[in-house]
């Protein structure tokens, strides 16, 4: 399903993404109103889940909320989503995309390939 | 970097959206280490391009898309910015008309600008700038 809001992403991995991705989702964040440290805490966990992606080209699916924002990352091979969290993993301090999410799932309900979503501020 | 890389924005035709652009194209000169001169006219560019967009391609009101691709391909950014509304007119050439400075601005500020208009709509505004190395001025 999309929405008429949501913003969609497809770049070449590494620098760019690293560069373009951290920017575009501070910049979303921002204009949906969501706190400062919770834009802090969103682009801590692009750049986990980036640092974490085996592949050359990164998509993603960004969505405005009330103070909110979702983001997905994929389509994504099966199993890639589960792979990805483990391999954010600190040792003592488990996931960073875990602890600083409010929401965190493997949606598979888009077709036949899986997206990695997360939620950071308030849904709508 | 070098080689090909690209990365390809589908947004809403909105106002907002231009700042999001924006953001895209300074991660961009980031990672590439451009001058900020280069950067400021690229991004007015870019921005005019995008702007023809939001005000005129979706004249009813009704929600529509924005796709902008960049790509680097060598020493060169190649823009794309592509409506599915009922496309802006083109006039490079007629500074006083329609679109006021749009255009021809983006023509003063590119090393080459096309623009197509296809018969389902949409209309593609290609820009292509010659990246300066650090150092050199424009």
């Amino acid at each position: 399903m999309t929405r008429a809001d949501q913003i969609e992403v497809h770049l070449t991995a590494g620098p760019i993404a690293d560069a373009v991705l951290r920017r575009l989702v501070s910049a979303v964040a921002a204009q949906s109103e969501v706190p400062i440290d919770r834009i802090h805490d969103a682009t801590l966990i692009v750049d986990s889940l980036l640092g974490a992606l085996a592949t050359d080209r990164v998509s993603a699916v960004l969505i405005p909320l009330e103070r909110g924002i979702e983001i997905s990352i994929g389509p994504l091979l099966d199993g890639e989503g589960t792979r990805i969290l483990g391999a954010t993993e600190l040792p003592d301090l488990g996931s960073v995309v875990h602890g600083l999410s409010d929401r965190l799932w493997i949606d598979t309900q888009r077709g036949h390939q899986e997206y990695l979503c997360v939620l950071v501020g308030q849904s709508d | 970097m070098s080689g090909e890389a690209s990365v390809e924005l589908v947004l809403p035709a909105r106002p907002e959206s231009l700042t999001i652009v924006r953001q895209v194209l300074s991660g961009l000169a980031e990672a590439g280490g451009w001058n900020a001169t280069f950067l400021t006219d690229a991004k007015i560019a870019l921005s005019e391009a995008c702007s023809n967009v939001v005000v005129h391609a979706y004249p009813d009101g009704t929600d529509g898309t924005l796709t902008v691709v960049l790509t680097l391909q060598g020493n060169d950014l190649v823009v794309l910015v592509r409506d599915h509304g009922v496309g802006i007119v083109p006039r490079i050439n007629d500074r006083g008309a329609g679109l006021g400075l749009g255009l021809p601005l983006i023509a003063a500020l590119t090393n080459e600008v096309r623009v197509r208009s296809a018969h389902d709509g949409h209309t593609e505004v290609t820009m292509v700038f010659t990246i300066p190395m650090n150092g050199d001025g424009r």
